[in-house]
């Protein structure tokens, strides 16, 4: 594969870490810029510290904007944004090509 | 570099190893089976690298200006990790704070013992005292999928199943020992703070249930999960390229660093850190160039043999437009390129996640 098509491989993975980490922070109306929360760390535990409450709300989260259904038995997804967005990808491939590459490149 | 504790191991190691002011138990046996005891049955460790820190006076005050997250309301049953900072925005330290009536005690990232007691001296008032109680405290480790079996045998059932980062303290064949639920590694984690004269006793009891592991398996344990190995991973201010950002309130009004944070911040760091995997036997190492096609993009941070993984596991700081999992890229090294392919942490999931707790 090419420098260039890596590139844009990226730029459509990150595009979509950055909606789950909107949705994230909207969802459970965190007092933080979605930018800050990095895809690869722990979402429970020492890391977003969330709880099972949360869990649900995040599912419901995915459901609504990603159309992809999770449950609390796939714990492996909610280890982190990543994690969530190669479920989303895997579930709804076309999830991403709905991204502008110019807001992904910032 | 004056050693922080010259304590002697708690049992025969193969190899030893310094980091920062600690000499850590590296290897107690085999790499494989220390492994497979963490990340199947049950681990114990020599926490003795870490530093600990007493901090009395105006203790949580002081602190509450000086760490990067929230600790003003922190209760005894209680504990919080977190970044303590330079001035210039560079992480100086990984602490877990644990709250006493009386004083507040930090835990510090291996070997850094010595140089967070310096920094904090250096900015506390004259009502804090800080001293150091690496000579009478020793701090054991219990981990794995189940590793609430040694802490039901040796210590009570009532404390296997404390939620996450719950603290008390109970009394052991005559001796105050202070527990947490609390680890490194993803999978059930326990710390227990002993004093000198009983750490040889505890770790015999705990060692017939649970098999001593080194520091090697728990530095690669905590990459698999991202948890960060702040010797390894750290070079400087670069606390948001190093992904550590999550162990920082940015709600925070005041702490130690935080203005050089925030602009890196508003800037917009150009590289970011991803895991990537490789095959077995590849000889990928830290510095290697990684590449996107034909052009450069990043350096491998560090590169472990991760069993769980089934090949090497590693770090790389990338421009931050390739920080993204599931890319094929490939990595220099002495035989020629290598192919890699980044990863979504955890990069293996820990074996507690699907294990109840009985």
């Amino acid at each position: 594969m090419s420098h260039h098509d890596i590139r844009n491989q990226a730029a459509a993975r990150r595009a979509l870490c950055g909606r789950v980490r909107a949705m994230i922070v909207e969802r459970l109306d965190l007092p933080l810029d979605p930018d800050w929360i990095t895809d690869d760390q722990p979402l429970f535990g020492r890391g977003l510290e969330l709880d099972s409450v949360d869990t649900l709300e995040i599912m419901l989260g995915l459901e609504a904007e990603f159309d992809v259904a999770l449950t609390d038995d796939d714990r492996a997804h909610f280890g982190s944004v990543a994690k969530l967005a190669q479920r989303i990808e895997a579930e709804q491939p076309t999830a991403l090509l709905d991204f502008d590459a110019a807001e992904a490149a910032l | 570099m004056t050693s922080q504790t010259t304590q002697p191991h708690l049992a025969p190691v193969r190899e030893e190893r310094a980091i920062g002011d600690a000499t850590t138990a590296w290897l107690y046996s085999d790499y494989a089976a220390e492994y497979q005891a963490l990340r199947s049955e049950a681990a114990i460790f020599d926490h003795s690298g870490l530093g600990l820190l007493k901090i009395s006076g105006e203790a949580l005050p002081f602190l509450q200006t000086v760490l990067a997250r929230d600790v003003e309301f922190l209760t005894p049953d209680r504990c919080l990790t977190s970044l303590l900072l330079a001035d210039d925005g560079a992480a100086a330290d990984i602490v877990c704070v644990y709250v006493f009536d009386e004083h507040v005690l930090l835990e510090t990232a291996v070997g850094r013992g010595t140089q967070t007691r310096r920094a904090l001296e250096a900015v506390a008032p004259e009502d804090v005292r800080i001293e150091s109680l690496d000579d009478q405290l020793r701090v054991i480790g219990i981990e794995g999928p189940y590793a609430w079996g040694p802490v039901g045998k040796v210590f009570s059932t009532d404390l296997t199943a404390l939620p996450y980062e719950t603290v008390t303290e109970l009394d052991w064949d005559g001796h105050r020992i202070i527990f947490a639920r609390s680890g490194f590694t993803a999978e059930y984690g326990y710390k227990v703070m002993v004093p000198h004269q009983a750490a040889a006793q505890v770790w015999a009891a705990l060692a017939a249930h649970a098999a001593p592991v080194g520091q090697q398996v728990l530095e690669t344990a905590m990459l698999e999960v991202r948890q960060p190995v702040l010797h390894l991973e750290s070079r400087g201010q670069d606390v948001l390229e190093a992904g550590l950002g999550w162990l920082v309130d940015p709600s925070k009004p005041e702490f130690v660093g935080r203005d050089a944070l925030m602009q890196a911040f508003a800037e917009r760091p150009a590289t970011s850190t991803i895991g990537f995997s490789a095959a077995v036997g590849t000889d990928v190492a830290a510095g290697a160039g990684v590449y996107a096609g034909d052009v450069l993009i990043g350096q491998v941070t560090c590169a472990v043999v991760s069993p769980g993984l089934g090949g090497t596991l590693g770090l790389a700081r990338v421009g931050r437009d390739f920080a993204a999992a599931g890319l094929h890229l490939h990595a220099t090294t002495e035989a020629g390129p290598v192919p890699v392919t980044t990863l979504s942490s955890p990069y293996v999931i820990p074996s507690s996640w699907s294990t109840p707790v009985l």
